[in-house]
Protein backbone atom coordinates (compact mmCIF):
# COMPACT_ATOMS: atom_id res chain seq x y z
CA UNK A 1 0.00 0.00 0.00
CA UNK A 2 2.86 2.35 0.84
CA UNK A 3 4.35 1.79 -2.60
CA UNK A 4 0.98 2.44 -4.26
CA UNK A 5 0.69 5.73 -2.43
CA UNK A 6 4.25 6.65 -3.35
CA UNK A 7 3.52 5.97 -7.02
CA UNK A 8 0.31 8.00 -6.90
CA UNK A 9 2.08 10.94 -5.23
CA UNK A 10 4.99 10.77 -7.70
CA UNK A 11 2.71 10.53 -10.75
CA UNK A 12 0.74 13.56 -9.62
CA UNK A 13 4.08 15.28 -8.93
CA UNK A 14 5.29 14.64 -12.48
CA UNK A 15 2.20 16.18 -14.05
CA UNK A 16 2.27 19.15 -11.69
CA UNK A 17 6.00 19.58 -12.25
CA UNK A 18 5.44 19.55 -15.99
CA UNK A 19 3.15 22.52 -15.52
CA UNK A 20 5.30 24.51 -13.10
CA UNK A 21 8.80 23.42 -14.13
CA UNK A 22 9.23 26.02 -16.85
CA UNK A 23 8.46 29.03 -14.64
CA UNK A 24 10.77 27.65 -11.92
CA UNK A 25 13.83 26.86 -14.04
CA UNK A 26 13.89 30.29 -15.57
CA UNK A 27 15.03 31.68 -12.23
CA UNK A 28 13.96 35.24 -13.04
CA UNK A 29 10.65 37.11 -13.14
CA UNK A 30 9.22 36.35 -16.54
CA UNK A 31 5.61 37.30 -15.98
CA UNK A 32 4.43 38.80 -19.27
CA UNK A 33 8.01 38.90 -20.60
CA UNK A 34 8.10 35.51 -22.32
CA UNK A 35 10.33 35.80 -25.38
CA UNK A 36 8.96 34.72 -28.74
CA UNK A 37 8.90 31.00 -29.41
CA UNK A 38 11.79 29.74 -31.49
CA UNK A 39 11.01 30.22 -35.15
CA UNK A 40 13.08 29.06 -38.10
CA UNK A 41 13.39 31.56 -40.90
CA UNK A 42 14.18 30.33 -44.37
CA UNK A 43 17.38 31.96 -45.71
CA UNK A 44 15.45 33.00 -48.85
CA UNK A 45 12.91 34.75 -46.63
CA UNK A 46 15.67 36.83 -45.04
CA UNK A 47 17.24 37.56 -48.44
CA UNK A 48 13.86 38.69 -49.79
CA UNK A 49 13.35 40.99 -46.82
CA UNK A 50 16.85 42.41 -47.23
CA UNK A 51 16.22 43.04 -50.93
CA UNK A 52 12.98 44.83 -50.10
CA UNK A 53 14.73 46.85 -47.40
CA UNK A 54 12.45 45.37 -44.69
CA UNK A 55 15.02 43.18 -42.92
CA UNK A 56 14.64 43.38 -39.14
CA UNK A 57 17.90 43.95 -37.26
CA UNK A 58 18.46 41.36 -34.55
CA UNK A 59 20.51 42.77 -31.69
CA UNK A 60 23.22 40.88 -29.78
CA UNK A 61 21.07 41.19 -26.64
CA UNK A 62 18.16 39.45 -28.37
CA UNK A 63 20.47 36.66 -29.52
CA UNK A 64 21.81 36.24 -25.97
CA UNK A 65 18.27 36.24 -24.55
CA UNK A 66 17.18 33.60 -27.08
CA UNK A 67 20.20 31.43 -26.15
CA UNK A 68 19.35 31.68 -22.43
CA UNK A 69 15.71 30.80 -23.09
CA UNK A 70 16.71 27.79 -25.16
CA UNK A 71 19.09 26.46 -22.51
CA UNK A 72 16.47 27.03 -19.76
CA UNK A 73 13.91 25.10 -21.75
CA UNK A 74 16.31 22.23 -22.41
CA UNK A 75 17.27 22.02 -18.70
CA UNK A 76 13.57 21.97 -17.86
CA UNK A 77 13.00 19.22 -20.35
CA UNK A 78 15.87 17.12 -18.98
CA UNK A 79 14.45 17.58 -15.45
CA UNK A 80 10.99 16.50 -16.57
CA UNK A 81 12.28 13.37 -18.33
CA UNK A 82 14.41 12.48 -15.28
CA UNK A 83 11.33 12.68 -13.06
CA UNK A 84 9.30 10.63 -15.55
CA UNK A 85 12.05 7.98 -15.58
CA UNK A 86 12.03 7.76 -11.77
CA UNK A 87 8.24 7.29 -11.64
CA UNK A 88 8.31 4.68 -14.42
CA UNK A 89 11.11 2.84 -12.57
CA UNK A 90 8.96 2.65 -9.42
CA UNK A 91 5.80 1.69 -11.33
CA UNK A 92 7.80 -1.12 -12.96
CA UNK A 93 8.32 -2.64 -9.47
CA UNK A 94 4.57 -2.80 -9.07
CA UNK A 95 4.16 -4.29 -12.56
CA UNK A 96 6.78 -6.96 -11.70
CA UNK A 97 4.87 -7.80 -8.50
CA UNK A 98 1.76 -8.13 -10.58
CA UNK A 99 3.56 -10.37 -13.09
CA UNK A 100 4.76 -12.60 -10.20
CA UNK A 101 1.18 -12.99 -8.96
CA UNK A 102 0.12 -13.76 -12.52
CA UNK A 103 2.77 -16.48 -12.94
CA UNK A 104 1.81 -18.13 -9.66
CA UNK A 105 -1.70 -18.51 -11.06
CA UNK A 106 -3.33 -15.93 -8.81
CA UNK A 107 -5.17 -14.37 -11.78
CA UNK A 108 -5.59 -17.57 -13.79
CA UNK A 109 -9.35 -17.80 -14.04
CA UNK A 110 -12.03 -17.48 -16.71
CA UNK A 111 -12.87 -14.08 -18.16
CA UNK A 112 -16.05 -12.83 -16.53
CA UNK B 1 -6.96 11.19 12.98
CA UNK B 2 -9.59 11.60 10.26
CA UNK B 3 -9.84 8.68 7.85
CA UNK B 4 -10.34 10.65 4.61
CA UNK B 5 -10.68 7.52 2.48
CA UNK B 6 -13.48 6.16 4.69
CA UNK B 7 -15.15 9.55 4.82
CA UNK B 8 -15.23 9.86 0.99
CA UNK B 9 -16.14 6.19 0.52
CA UNK B 10 -19.20 6.51 2.78
CA UNK B 11 -20.48 9.52 0.87
CA UNK B 12 -19.83 8.62 -2.76
CA UNK B 13 -19.80 4.81 -2.63
CA UNK B 14 -16.14 4.56 -3.65
CA UNK B 15 -15.93 1.00 -2.31
CA UNK B 16 -18.45 -0.25 -4.87
CA UNK B 17 -16.49 1.35 -7.73
CA UNK B 18 -13.16 -0.12 -6.55
CA UNK B 19 -14.76 -3.53 -6.07
CA UNK B 20 -16.23 -3.38 -9.61
CA UNK B 21 -12.86 -2.34 -11.08
CA UNK B 22 -11.13 -5.26 -9.32
CA UNK B 23 -13.66 -7.74 -10.72
CA UNK B 24 -13.17 -6.45 -14.25
CA UNK B 25 -10.78 -8.78 -16.10
CA UNK B 26 -8.63 -7.99 -19.14
CA UNK B 27 -7.75 -10.91 -21.46
CA UNK B 28 -4.00 -11.37 -21.87
CA UNK B 29 -2.78 -12.61 -25.26
CA UNK B 30 -0.38 -11.64 -28.06
CA UNK B 31 -2.66 -8.80 -29.26
CA UNK B 32 -3.29 -7.29 -25.80
CA UNK B 33 -0.98 -4.35 -26.56
CA UNK B 34 -3.74 -2.78 -28.71
CA UNK B 35 -5.95 -2.46 -25.62
CA UNK B 36 -3.77 0.44 -24.44
CA UNK B 37 -4.80 2.71 -27.33
CA UNK B 38 -8.14 3.60 -25.70
CA UNK B 39 -6.42 4.75 -22.48
CA UNK B 40 -3.92 6.82 -24.48
CA UNK B 41 -6.73 8.51 -26.40
CA UNK B 42 -8.51 9.31 -23.17
CA UNK B 43 -5.34 10.85 -21.71
CA UNK B 44 -4.74 13.01 -24.80
CA UNK B 45 -8.36 14.19 -24.64
CA UNK B 46 -7.80 15.18 -20.99
CA UNK B 47 -4.74 17.21 -22.07
CA UNK B 48 -6.96 19.00 -24.62
CA UNK B 49 -9.58 19.66 -21.95
CA UNK B 50 -6.94 21.33 -19.76
CA UNK B 51 -5.00 23.30 -22.42
CA UNK B 52 -8.05 24.32 -24.52
CA UNK B 53 -9.76 26.47 -21.84
CA UNK B 54 -6.37 28.06 -20.98
CA UNK B 55 -6.09 29.21 -24.61
CA UNK B 56 -9.69 30.45 -24.48
CA UNK B 57 -8.68 33.04 -21.87
CA UNK B 58 -6.68 34.86 -24.56
CA UNK B 59 -8.10 33.84 -27.93
CA UNK B 60 -10.46 36.31 -29.65
CA UNK B 61 -12.73 34.66 -32.26
CA UNK B 62 -13.14 37.41 -34.83
CA UNK B 63 -11.62 37.97 -38.26
CA UNK B 64 -9.96 41.20 -37.07
CA UNK B 65 -8.42 39.98 -33.84
CA UNK B 66 -7.97 36.17 -34.04
CA UNK B 67 -4.53 36.36 -35.68
CA UNK B 68 -3.32 39.05 -33.29
CA UNK B 69 -4.56 37.13 -30.25
CA UNK B 70 -2.63 34.01 -31.33
CA UNK B 71 0.48 36.17 -31.77
CA UNK B 72 -0.10 37.47 -28.25
CA UNK B 73 -0.47 33.92 -26.91
CA UNK B 74 2.80 32.89 -28.56
CA UNK B 75 4.82 35.99 -27.66
CA UNK B 76 3.53 37.86 -24.62
CA UNK B 77 1.28 35.50 -22.63
CA UNK B 78 3.43 33.71 -20.02
CA UNK B 79 4.00 30.14 -21.26
CA UNK B 80 1.34 30.69 -23.89
CA UNK B 81 3.74 29.16 -26.47
CA UNK B 82 3.96 26.01 -24.32
CA UNK B 83 0.22 25.65 -23.76
CA UNK B 84 -0.61 26.27 -27.44
CA UNK B 85 2.12 23.94 -28.67
CA UNK B 86 1.10 21.16 -26.26
CA UNK B 87 -2.53 21.63 -27.41
CA UNK B 88 -1.39 21.43 -31.05
CA UNK B 89 0.75 18.30 -30.56
CA UNK B 90 -1.83 16.57 -28.34
CA UNK B 91 -4.42 17.00 -31.11
CA UNK B 92 -2.01 15.56 -33.70
CA UNK B 93 -1.06 12.62 -31.47
CA UNK B 94 -4.75 12.10 -30.67
CA UNK B 95 -5.48 11.70 -34.39
CA UNK B 96 -2.50 9.33 -34.84
CA UNK B 97 -3.64 7.15 -31.90
CA UNK B 98 -7.27 7.31 -33.16
CA UNK B 99 -6.12 5.94 -36.55
CA UNK B 100 -4.13 3.15 -34.82
CA UNK B 101 -7.12 2.34 -32.56
CA UNK B 102 -9.46 2.28 -35.57
CA UNK B 103 -7.29 -0.02 -37.72
CA UNK B 104 -6.42 -2.35 -34.80
CA UNK B 105 -10.07 -2.83 -33.78
CA UNK B 106 -11.07 -3.33 -37.42
CA UNK B 107 -8.38 -5.96 -38.04
CA UNK B 108 -9.15 -7.75 -34.74
CA UNK B 109 -12.87 -7.74 -35.78
CA UNK B 110 -13.73 -6.17 -32.44
CA UNK B 111 -17.08 -5.16 -33.96
CA UNK B 112 -18.43 -8.73 -33.73
CA UNK B 113 -21.67 -9.41 -31.87
CA UNK B 114 -22.53 -8.02 -29.28
CA UNK B 115 -20.21 -5.02 -29.87
CA UNK B 116 -21.90 -3.46 -32.93
CA UNK B 117 -23.02 -0.34 -31.04
CA UNK B 118 -19.56 0.01 -29.43
CA UNK B 119 -18.10 0.05 -32.97
CA UNK B 120 -20.64 2.63 -34.19
CA UNK B 121 -19.92 4.92 -31.23
CA UNK B 122 -16.18 4.47 -31.92
CA UNK B 123 -16.67 5.50 -35.55
CA UNK B 124 -18.65 8.56 -34.44
CA UNK B 125 -15.81 9.46 -32.04
CA UNK B 126 -13.26 9.05 -34.82
CA UNK B 127 -15.17 11.46 -37.09
CA UNK B 128 -15.56 13.99 -34.24
CA UNK B 129 -11.80 13.81 -33.48
CA UNK B 130 -10.96 14.48 -37.16
CA UNK B 131 -13.31 17.47 -37.28
CA UNK B 132 -11.95 18.80 -34.00
CA UNK B 133 -8.52 18.71 -35.64
CA UNK B 134 -9.76 20.47 -38.76
CA UNK B 135 -11.75 23.18 -36.95
CA UNK B 136 -8.81 23.86 -34.59
CA UNK B 137 -6.49 24.25 -37.60
CA UNK B 138 -8.62 27.12 -38.93
CA UNK B 139 -8.88 29.18 -35.71
CA UNK B 140 -5.57 31.15 -36.02
CA UNK B 141 -7.18 32.69 -39.13
CA UNK B 142 -3.82 32.96 -40.89
CA UNK B 143 -3.08 32.32 -44.56
CA UNK B 144 -3.05 28.53 -44.06
CA UNK B 145 -6.40 28.64 -42.22
CA UNK B 146 -7.85 30.86 -44.95
CA UNK B 147 -7.10 28.35 -47.71
CA UNK B 148 -8.15 25.42 -45.49
CA UNK B 149 -11.50 27.13 -44.85
CA UNK B 150 -12.06 27.87 -48.53
CA UNK B 151 -11.10 24.41 -49.79
CA UNK B 152 -12.68 22.57 -46.84
CA UNK B 153 -16.05 24.28 -47.13
CA UNK B 154 -15.97 23.94 -50.93
CA UNK B 155 -15.85 20.14 -50.63
CA UNK B 156 -19.28 19.61 -49.03
CA UNK B 157 -20.53 22.17 -51.55
CA UNK B 158 -19.83 19.62 -54.30
CA UNK B 159 -22.24 17.07 -52.79
CA UNK B 160 -25.40 16.79 -54.93
CA UNK B 161 -28.73 18.19 -53.60
CA UNK B 162 -27.64 19.27 -50.08
CA UNK B 163 -24.18 20.62 -51.05
CA UNK B 164 -25.08 24.30 -51.48
CA UNK B 165 -27.05 24.34 -48.22
CA UNK B 166 -24.11 22.73 -46.34
CA UNK B 167 -21.65 25.18 -47.86
CA UNK B 168 -23.68 28.21 -46.76
CA UNK B 169 -24.36 26.69 -43.36
CA UNK B 170 -20.62 26.15 -42.73
CA UNK B 171 -19.55 29.53 -44.11
CA UNK B 172 -22.38 31.51 -42.58
CA UNK B 173 -22.85 33.12 -46.00
CA UNK B 174 -21.67 32.73 -49.58
CA UNK B 175 -18.00 33.49 -48.80
CA UNK B 176 -15.50 32.72 -46.03
CA UNK B 177 -15.27 35.51 -43.47
CA UNK B 178 -16.01 36.55 -39.91
CA UNK B 179 -19.19 34.40 -39.70
CA UNK B 180 -17.23 31.35 -40.86
CA UNK B 181 -14.64 31.80 -38.12
CA UNK B 182 -17.40 32.21 -35.52
CA UNK B 183 -19.09 29.00 -36.67
CA UNK B 184 -15.85 27.04 -36.64
CA UNK B 185 -15.05 28.44 -33.20
CA UNK B 186 -18.48 27.37 -31.89
CA UNK B 187 -17.93 23.91 -33.39
CA UNK B 188 -14.42 23.58 -31.97
CA UNK B 189 -15.04 24.70 -28.39
CA UNK B 190 -18.71 23.87 -27.90
CA UNK B 191 -20.56 21.49 -30.17
CA UNK B 192 -17.81 18.99 -31.04
CA UNK B 193 -16.31 18.59 -27.51
CA UNK B 194 -19.83 18.20 -26.09
CA UNK B 195 -20.68 15.57 -28.72
CA UNK B 196 -17.36 13.84 -28.01
CA UNK B 197 -18.04 13.70 -24.26
CA UNK B 198 -21.56 12.28 -24.70
CA UNK B 199 -20.52 9.63 -27.26
CA UNK B 200 -17.36 8.83 -25.28
CA UNK B 201 -19.49 8.22 -22.17
CA UNK B 202 -21.67 5.73 -24.08
CA UNK B 203 -18.58 4.12 -25.70
CA UNK B 204 -16.82 3.60 -22.34
CA UNK B 205 -20.00 2.29 -20.74
CA UNK B 206 -20.39 -0.26 -23.55
CA UNK B 207 -16.71 -1.28 -23.29
CA UNK B 208 -17.24 -1.91 -19.56
CA UNK B 209 -20.48 -3.76 -20.21
CA UNK B 210 -19.15 -6.14 -22.89
CA UNK B 211 -15.50 -6.28 -21.82
CA UNK B 212 -12.51 -6.34 -24.16
CA UNK B 213 -13.01 -8.13 -27.46
CA UNK B 214 -10.78 -11.16 -28.06
CA UNK B 215 -9.63 -11.95 -31.65
CA UNK B 216 -11.14 -15.08 -33.20
CA UNK B 217 -7.71 -16.73 -33.62
CA UNK B 218 -7.02 -16.42 -29.86
CA UNK B 219 -10.48 -17.83 -29.05
CA UNK B 220 -9.85 -20.81 -31.35
CA UNK B 221 -6.43 -21.50 -29.83
CA UNK B 222 -7.95 -21.45 -26.37
CA UNK B 223 -10.72 -23.83 -27.45
CA UNK B 224 -8.28 -26.26 -29.09
CA UNK B 225 -6.08 -26.32 -25.97
CA UNK B 226 -9.21 -26.55 -23.80
CA UNK B 227 -7.77 -23.84 -21.58
CA UNK B 228 -9.42 -20.56 -20.63
CA UNK B 229 -7.89 -17.35 -22.03
CA UNK B 230 -5.56 -15.94 -19.34
CA UNK B 231 -6.81 -12.71 -17.81
CA UNK B 232 -5.60 -10.09 -15.36
CA UNK B 233 -7.68 -7.62 -13.35
CA UNK B 234 -8.12 -4.25 -15.04
CA UNK B 235 -7.26 -2.61 -11.75
CA UNK B 236 -4.37 -2.51 -11.05
CA UNK B 237 -2.73 -4.34 -14.02
CA UNK B 238 -3.98 -2.24 -16.98
CA UNK B 239 -3.90 0.93 -14.88
CA UNK B 240 -0.13 0.57 -14.17
CA UNK B 241 0.59 0.22 -17.87
CA UNK B 242 -1.74 3.14 -18.65
CA UNK B 243 0.17 5.31 -16.17
CA UNK B 244 3.49 4.44 -17.86
CA UNK B 245 2.04 5.17 -21.33
CA UNK B 246 0.57 8.50 -20.17
CA UNK B 247 3.87 9.58 -18.59
CA UNK B 248 5.76 8.83 -21.82
CA UNK B 249 3.10 10.64 -23.87
CA UNK B 250 3.29 13.64 -21.55
CA UNK B 251 7.08 13.79 -21.91
CA UNK B 252 6.72 13.51 -25.70
CA UNK B 253 4.18 16.35 -25.81
CA UNK B 254 6.41 18.73 -23.85
CA UNK B 255 9.49 17.71 -25.91
CA UNK B 256 7.68 18.31 -29.20
CA UNK B 257 6.35 21.64 -27.88
CA UNK B 258 9.89 22.78 -26.98
CA UNK B 259 11.63 21.69 -30.18
CA UNK B 260 8.79 22.23 -32.65
CA UNK B 261 6.48 24.91 -31.25
CA UNK B 262 3.21 25.50 -33.04
CA UNK B 263 3.70 28.00 -35.87
CA UNK B 264 1.66 30.85 -37.30
CA UNK B 265 1.61 31.62 -41.03
CA UNK B 266 1.40 35.06 -42.64
CA UNK B 267 -1.73 37.16 -42.04
CA UNK B 268 -4.53 36.77 -44.58
CA UNK B 269 -4.22 38.72 -47.81
CA UNK B 270 -7.78 38.68 -49.16
CA UNK B 271 -6.63 39.65 -52.66
CA UNK B 272 -3.98 36.95 -52.93
CA UNK B 273 -4.99 33.95 -55.06
CA UNK B 274 -4.60 30.43 -53.64
CA UNK B 275 -1.00 29.31 -54.26
CA UNK B 276 -0.30 26.23 -56.41
CA UNK B 277 -0.39 22.94 -54.51
CA UNK B 278 -2.03 24.22 -51.31
CA UNK B 279 -2.45 21.14 -49.08
CA UNK B 280 -4.70 20.23 -46.14
CA UNK B 281 -3.42 19.11 -42.72
CA UNK B 282 -1.70 15.69 -42.73
CA UNK B 283 -4.77 13.70 -41.60
CA UNK B 284 -6.75 14.73 -44.70
CA UNK B 285 -3.83 14.34 -47.12
CA UNK B 286 -5.06 10.90 -48.23
CA UNK B 287 -8.45 12.39 -49.21
CA UNK B 288 -6.67 15.26 -50.99
CA UNK B 289 -4.43 12.84 -52.92
CA UNK B 290 -7.33 10.58 -54.02
CA UNK B 291 -9.34 13.62 -55.21
CA UNK B 292 -6.24 14.92 -57.02
CA UNK B 293 -6.01 11.66 -58.98
CA UNK B 294 -9.64 11.82 -60.06
CA UNK B 295 -10.12 12.77 -63.75
CA UNK B 296 -12.06 15.98 -64.48
CA UNK B 297 -15.11 14.00 -65.60
CA UNK B 298 -16.19 10.42 -64.83
CA UNK B 299 -19.12 9.15 -66.94
CA UNK B 300 -20.23 12.73 -67.55
CA UNK B 301 -20.14 13.62 -63.85
CA UNK B 302 -17.64 15.96 -62.19
CA UNK B 303 -14.61 13.98 -61.00
CA UNK B 304 -14.52 15.73 -57.60
CA UNK B 305 -18.22 14.92 -56.97
CA UNK B 306 -17.63 11.26 -57.89
CA UNK B 307 -14.57 11.17 -55.60
CA UNK B 308 -16.41 12.66 -52.61
CA UNK B 309 -19.46 10.43 -53.09
CA UNK B 310 -17.17 7.37 -53.54
CA UNK B 311 -15.20 8.13 -50.36
CA UNK B 312 -18.47 8.68 -48.45
CA UNK B 313 -19.73 5.28 -49.65
CA UNK B 314 -16.47 3.61 -48.51
CA UNK B 315 -16.71 5.38 -45.11
CA UNK B 316 -20.34 4.22 -44.79
CA UNK B 317 -19.31 0.65 -45.67
CA UNK B 318 -16.59 0.67 -42.98
CA UNK B 319 -18.99 2.14 -40.41
CA UNK B 320 -21.47 -0.63 -41.19
CA UNK B 321 -18.80 -3.38 -41.07
CA UNK B 322 -20.53 -5.24 -38.18
CA UNK B 323 -23.65 -5.61 -40.34
CA UNK B 324 -22.00 -6.50 -43.67
CA UNK B 325 -19.32 -8.86 -42.36
CA UNK B 326 -21.65 -11.88 -42.22
CA UNK B 327 -18.92 -14.35 -41.29
CA UNK B 328 -17.83 -12.38 -38.24
CA UNK B 329 -21.46 -12.06 -37.21
CA UNK B 330 -21.69 -15.87 -37.27
CA UNK B 331 -18.52 -15.93 -35.16
CA UNK B 332 -16.45 -17.34 -38.04
CA UNK B 333 -13.14 -16.11 -39.44
CA UNK B 334 -13.56 -13.50 -42.20
CA UNK B 335 -10.33 -13.24 -44.22
CA UNK B 336 -12.02 -10.96 -46.80
CA UNK B 337 -12.44 -8.21 -44.20
CA UNK B 338 -8.85 -8.70 -43.03
CA UNK B 339 -7.74 -8.05 -46.65
CA UNK B 340 -10.06 -5.01 -46.83
CA UNK B 341 -8.56 -3.69 -43.58
CA UNK B 342 -4.94 -4.17 -44.70
CA UNK B 343 -5.68 -2.70 -48.16
CA UNK B 344 -7.35 0.36 -46.55
CA UNK B 345 -4.37 0.82 -44.24
CA UNK B 346 -1.94 0.66 -47.19
CA UNK B 347 -4.05 3.09 -49.26
CA UNK B 348 -4.20 5.49 -46.31
CA UNK B 349 -0.44 5.35 -45.68
CA UNK B 350 0.61 5.52 -49.34
CA UNK B 351 -1.78 8.36 -50.24
CA UNK B 352 -0.68 10.32 -47.15
CA UNK B 353 3.02 9.92 -48.04
CA UNK B 354 2.47 10.72 -51.75
CA UNK B 355 0.26 13.69 -50.83
CA UNK B 356 2.96 14.96 -48.48
CA UNK B 357 5.88 14.53 -50.90
CA UNK B 358 4.29 15.65 -54.19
Amino acid sequence: MTRNRLIMVLTVAVFLTGIVLFPVVNGKPVWCQEPAAVMTLESTEIEDEEAAGDAVTITAEQVEEARETTSDRIYGLVGLWALIAVVIYIVRFQVKDDERLYRTGYYNRDIE
Amino acid sequence: MIDVKKMISERVGLGAVVSLARKKMVPMHRHSVWYYMGGMLLFLFMVQLVTGPLLLFFYKPSAESAYQSIQEIMVTVPYGWLIRSVHHWASNLMIVVAFVHFFSTFLMKAYRRPREVTWLTGMALFVVVLFLGYTGYTLPFDERAWFALNVGTDMPGAIPVVGQYMLEFLRGGPTVGDHTLNRFFALHVGILPLALMVVLGVHLLLVQLHGMSVPKSVEEESESKKEPIPAKPMFPHLVWHDIINCLILFGMLVTLAVFMPSTLEAPIDYLKPAPEGVKPDWFFLWVYQILKWMPTYVLGLEGEVVGIVGLSVVAGFVALAPFVDWKSQRNQRSPLFTVIGIASLLVFLLCTVIGFVY
